[in-house]
């Protein structure tokens, strides 16, 4: 059995396509319940070591982003939302169009600026200070996430995103402070084939992935006229690996993340932080015994953008992942398995230094450098057959327009 | 002095090409903050007001639905009415309004070009709210003026 691909969203996507691009090109200036945007953004990468999203020790240009979201709002208490995104990141991601979020909010309650909703459809989850805004450039903290918290290369990514279920919201005013909270609920449900290949790798050939109890939700803080932010996010789930007859291979194990999020905001500059904890446990049989897994995997980043003058941002990030985070330096994970590993595949330090140009509102450029020691955040799937090495470091420049 | 029978036309020129820069004199001191012709003279609390321009507060305490109004990021005027009105930072509001947009989870304010658009946008869109630059008060014509409290503070630091 496998599962049913394309997915819906696939479908969907197909079909929304054209009907946004009508509202788009029908858009009028006045004051109305629907509003179109977009953005495009393509990267290109050089790297030196290993790959990373392509061919990039050669120059990638695997890089790309496109999204087109509609949002209308048919009465006061009612939005309904939708997003198509394509996206490309090498192995890691197809190029193909797939549907980012669709979702009705009803807005139950209303006093003041304070509220309480649900949405329903396919919601995006909110994790962090980013997750739910990851594939806009304009709308993350650079042209990559810090991948110790975000996990771009270990094949998370679609099931942090968004999730086919319900949310419900809600957001307090309490003086200077704005209290808000975001709880997704999602069905128990089959992961698609893609999703099972990123997560299993070789595994997912021989059984069906299922995702149970997936649960998430982010209370936050926002104060001092917008300059404080502070959250904390959590994230439930329990993955069940049903083997197809004969085969002896199984897992089963749940897993929690918890990060803790803040920012500050000045004048010229913003602090950002963020400090993550996943905690694993279950059992991992692959053909022997089965061994039981259980171990705590961290990651944490600051990052400094100091912005030069109104169009110009100057960044500094240092970004560390680890996958047991009690052998940071990788000595016991290197002899675990029982095979030759080396430490540095259990952590990743990766220090950059960037900069953002926004010439308009419209357009922005990025450049990033980033020396990386370790290659917990590297994708096998972009460097099949070969060793990784473990001191490397990488160019990015992106360029994007929204609107 | 054969210059002499253009000189009502230069004079008026003068005078047409200084105005603008008066406007932006006052431009560069403070910000009026407007609200459409229907909507009662309002007394707003800077709470509410930022309230209703990080997209939180959806309506009037009538009932009406609010129309939010901005003038791009990079606009004088909109860097004066986010620091003097608002107390924040402009990159801090385009943020916030880059999360609603592309998270689907709210509609952003409406962008305007320039004043004479705000002006023109407030009026025609029953719930408006905008701001200009202030001025002469024939400037804001039937729009209201919202008075919102702190009006002294000029700057907020961080």
């Amino acid at each position: 059995m496998s599962a049913p691909e394309p997915r819906l969203g696939r479908r969907l996507a197909g079909l929304l396509w054209p009907c946004l691009a009508g509202l788009l090109s029908s858009a009028p200036a006045q004051a109305v319940d629907y509003q179109v945007h977009g953005f495009l953004s393509q990267g290109y990468i050089l790297s030196e070591g290993n790959d990373f999203y392509g061919d990039s020790t050669r120059g990638s240009w695997e890089f790309y982003e496109a999204g087109l979201n509609g949002t209308l709002k048919p009465l006061p208490e009612l939005l309904v939302s939708a997003q198509l995104l394509l996206r490309d990141a090498g192995a890691t991601d197809d190029g193909g169009p797939r549907l980012d979020y669709a979702f009705a909010d009803y807005r139950l309650l209303s006093r003041g600026a304070s509220n309480l909703g649900l949405r329903a459809g396919r919601v995006k989850n909110a994790y962090g200070l980013f997750n739910d805004t990851r594939d806009v450039l304009f709308a993350r903290p650079g042209i990559l996430l810090p991948l110790s918290v975000y996990f771009e290369s270990q094949g998370a990514r679609t099931l942090l995103f968004a999730s086919d279920g319900a949310q419900a919201y809600g957001g307090l005013n309490l003086g200077d402070h704005y209290l808000s909270l975001v709880a997704t609920y999602a069905p128990d449900h089959r992961l698609g084939q893609s999703e099972e290949a990123r997560l299993a790798g070789p595994l997912a050939d021989l059984g069906d992935v299922q995702l149970r109890d997936f649960r998430l939700a982010r209370v936050q803080d926002d104060w001092g006229d917008g300059r404080w932010t502070a959250a904390l996010s959590y994230i439930h789930g329990h993955m069940v690996f049903d083997a197809h007859p004969g085969v002896p291979t199984d897992f089963d194990f749940r897993f929690n993340l918890y990060l803790l999020s803040a920012r500050y905001n000045a004048e010229r500059y913003s602090l950002t932080a963020e400090y993550g904890i996943t905690d694993f446990d279950g059992t991992l049989q692959t053909f022997g015994p089965p061994s039981q897994v259980d171990f705590l995997s961290e990651g944490y980043y600051l990052q400094a953008d100091y912005f030069l003058e109104p169009r110009w941002t100057l960044s500094g990030r240092y970004d560390v992942g680890t996958l047991d985070r009690s052998d940071r330096d990788g000595s016991r994970c290197a002899t675990s398995t029982g095979q030759p590993q080396d430490r540095h595949a259990c952590f990743s330090r990766d220090l950059s230094a960037g900069l953002h140009w926004r010439p308009d509102p419209h357009w922005g450029f990025w450049a990033e450098y980033h020396w990386i020691d370790g290659t917990y955040s590297v994708s096998q799937q972009d460097n099949a057959n070969r060793a990784l090495d473990p001191h490397w470091s990488m160019l990015l420049l992106m360029a994007s327009y929204r609107f | 002095m054969s210059w002499l029978p253009c000189a009502p036309g230069l004079l008026l020129s003068w005078l047409l090409l200084a105005a603008p820069v008066q406007a932006q004199e006052a431009a560069s001191s403070s910000v009026t903050v407007i609200t459409s012709p229907g909507l009662p003279a309002q007394d707003l609390s800077r709470a509410t007001l930022q309230a209703i321009y990080l997209m939180r507060l959806r309506q009037w305490p009538d009932g009406t639905p609010i129309r939010v109004f901005v003038l791009p990021e990079g606009s004088q005027v909109h860097d004066h009415f986010a620091r003097e009105k608002l107390g924040t930072y402009p990159y801090i509001l385009q943020r916030t309004w880059d999360r609603l947009v592309f998270t689907g989870t709210g509609l952003a304010p409406e962008q305007v070009h320039s004043e004479d658009e705000m002006r023109q946008k407030v009026m025609s869109t029953k719930g408006a709210i905008g701001y200009l630059s202030a001025g002469p008060q024939s400037w804001l014509g039937v729009l209201a003026v919202a008075r919102i409290d702190h009006e002294e503070r000029t700057h907020v630091g961080p």
